[in-house]
This record gives structure tokens, sequence and C-alpha cells, in this order.
């Protein structure tokens, strides 16, 4: 069992290293990422990080981390690190919850968007989030997923209780229309 | 009865197994070939995370190394998915010899075969396995 296996794997997809200490905040991303179409690494403090990317055949294209991260370095730390390392890495820090929460979106904005092995689960669950949320349920209307949306997406995609969720500090979610079932 | 209002392009449910290891390039290796076995994966690196994910989301498989950052850690998610979260496969791993106190369904000495991880949870959870034409001998 070694990382030689990275070699010549799916050598086409954008890889997203996420770094949260939180992992109720770090897992929802994580799915939300995937299912947008990115293979994304974990990392849980930066020293883990900095194994992932001390590793050269470890493909990491965007790194998603948090400021306040634990870990031998903080996040400002990591990333003039990470830079040094892998200059080409483009690197996104994120202050709070809510912040990484919106930069996970605009990285879906941006990024491959079912662009690669599709999966009709992935944008089933996500517009099937906006439907049970009272929101617009057509699938093209994903992409125009902003931090609020993404916000109320993110527990239902995790199956993560509301309670638990709203637990890390993210900001409440708007007023639910007439029509939202839970 | 005809249901005018069917789910359209519901997706098959995903097995969900929680794998827990605090090596992370063993827990990259590890998640990517579960991944593509289409299993859905939660990762977490100690028994705190492991737990956390427990308390929020029903898994099916737990895989649990024995030796965490604490020595007991893996005992420690054992006996939360014992106490707490009935019909779970608990399938632990460790480089030393198996636990004698506690049930589980499954031990992999390390280092193993990821594959054999596949294997195991496509035997035993054949009716929910996401891919039945398992190229896996």
């Amino acid at each position: 069992m070694n990382t030689s296996a990275e070699k010549g794997r799916r050598p086409a997809m954008q890889t997203v290293l996420a770094l949260d200490g939180e992992v109720l905040v770090r897992m929802p991303i994580a799915e939300y990422l995937r299912d947008c179409g990115y293979r994304v690494l974990e990392a849980a403090n930066t020293d883990g990080a900095v194994a992932i990317l001390q590793k050269p055949d470890i493909r990491v294209d965007v790194v998603l981390a948090e400021i306040e991260i634990p870990g031998s370095m903080n996040g400002f730390g990591f990333a003039q690190w990470a830079r040094s390392a892998r200059p080409e890495l483009r690197i996104i820090l994120a202050g709070t919850p809510e912040r990484a929460a919106d930069n996970a979106g605009e990285l879906c904005d941006q990024g491959p968007l079912f662009t690669k092995p599709y999966q009709p689960s992935s944008c089933w669950s996500i517009s099937r989030g906006f439907s049970l949320l009272g929101g617009r349920s057509a699938k093209g209307d994903v992409k125009a997923g902003s931090l609020t949306a993404l916000l109320r997406i993110l527990p239902i995609l995790a199956r993560v209780p509301s309670k638990v969720f709203m637990s890390t500090n993210l900001a409440p979610a708007p007023q639910q229309s007439p029509h939202t079932r839970h | 009865v005809i249901d005018a209002n069917p789910e359209p392009d519901v997706p098959p449910p995903r097995l969900k197994v929680l794998f827990a290891e605090d090596e992370v390039l063993v827990r990259l290796v590890v998640c990517d070939v579960l991944r593509e076995n289409s299993f859905q994966v939660f990762e977490a690196s100690d028994a705190a995370e492991a737990i956390s994910i427990l308390k929020a989301t029903p898994v099916e498989v737990v895989v649990a190394d024995l030796h965490l950052r604490a020595a007991s850690d893996g005992m420690v998610i054992a006996r939360h998915v014992r106490a707490h979260c009935p019909g779970v496969s608990l399938l632990l791993a460790s480089a030393n010899a198996p636990p004698i106190t506690e049930h589980f369904d499954a031990f992999f000495m390390k280092p193993y075969q990821p594959e054999h991880i596949v294997m195991w949870i496509r035997r035993h959870h054949a009716t929910t396995s996401p891919r039945e034409d398992s190229s896996i001998a």
C-alpha cells in the first residue's frame, strides 16, 4: 500500500485538498466538492497536508484551508510553505466556516462541474436539496448556488442535523419558504 | 397504481463507509480504492472525528485502525459502534495482534491490500452492494 498507485490514476481529475480541523465542516464541504466533480483529499491538520504535498506523485491543484487550522503551522504559515513547495498550487484560505463554504461554492462555479465520470446522483442530490428547501429544482440552477444556497444544501448532502451543523458557528439559514419540508 | 410524480433519475443508494485512520497517506490510498468501488466514504483522523461523524450520519460499515493518535483510539471507536450503532459492520486493522476483548466482524493485519476490505464489504453486504459486477476475484 503506497502512493505509487497515484500514478496514472484519473490523471485529468482536478484535485482539491480540503484542510479543516472540524470534521463536521470538512466532511460536507468535501462531499459537496466531490459531487461537483472534484477529487478531494482531506487533512485534519497542517501536518497531514504537508505529508500529502511532500509526495510529488500526488496531484493537488487547489488547497482549500481554514486559517485557524490545527498543526505545527497555522493557515498563513502553511500557505507560505505550500507556495514554496508547489508554486503552481492555488491556495484558498478561509477565515470562517461560512467563507470555506463560499469558497467551495465558487470552486464548483469555476471547476469541472460534472465533467468527469458523470454521476446522475450528484446532480440529483443537489437539485433535490434545492427542492426540499423550497428553492428552484432545475438542474441548471446548481451553478447559481450562492453561499446562502450552499449553506442550505450542505446539511442535506451530508445528512447532518441542522443543530449539529449550526454548532460550528455557521450563519443561520435564511427564512425557509412555506413549502419547505423536513 | 401509477405514481404521477415519480422521482426523476433517483440513484440507487451507495453503501456508506466510515474509515478512521490517522496516517493521512494510508487514509488517502484506502479511501481512493473504496470510492473507486462506488462506496460513499467518510474520513476520520481520530476517534473524536469518527464518533462525531457517527452521531451525524448513519453508515453501514466502520473501518478503524486500532492504534490512532492515542493507543486505544480504535477501541474507543469499536465500543461506540457496538454500543450505539446496531447492525453496523465493524472492521478493525492493526499491525499488531487483533484485540481479544472487543467483538468485531473482521480484522485486517497491516499492511493490508485495500481491495481486501472491498471484497469483505461486497461479500457481507451483497444485497446493498453498489456494484454487483465485481471485477475483483
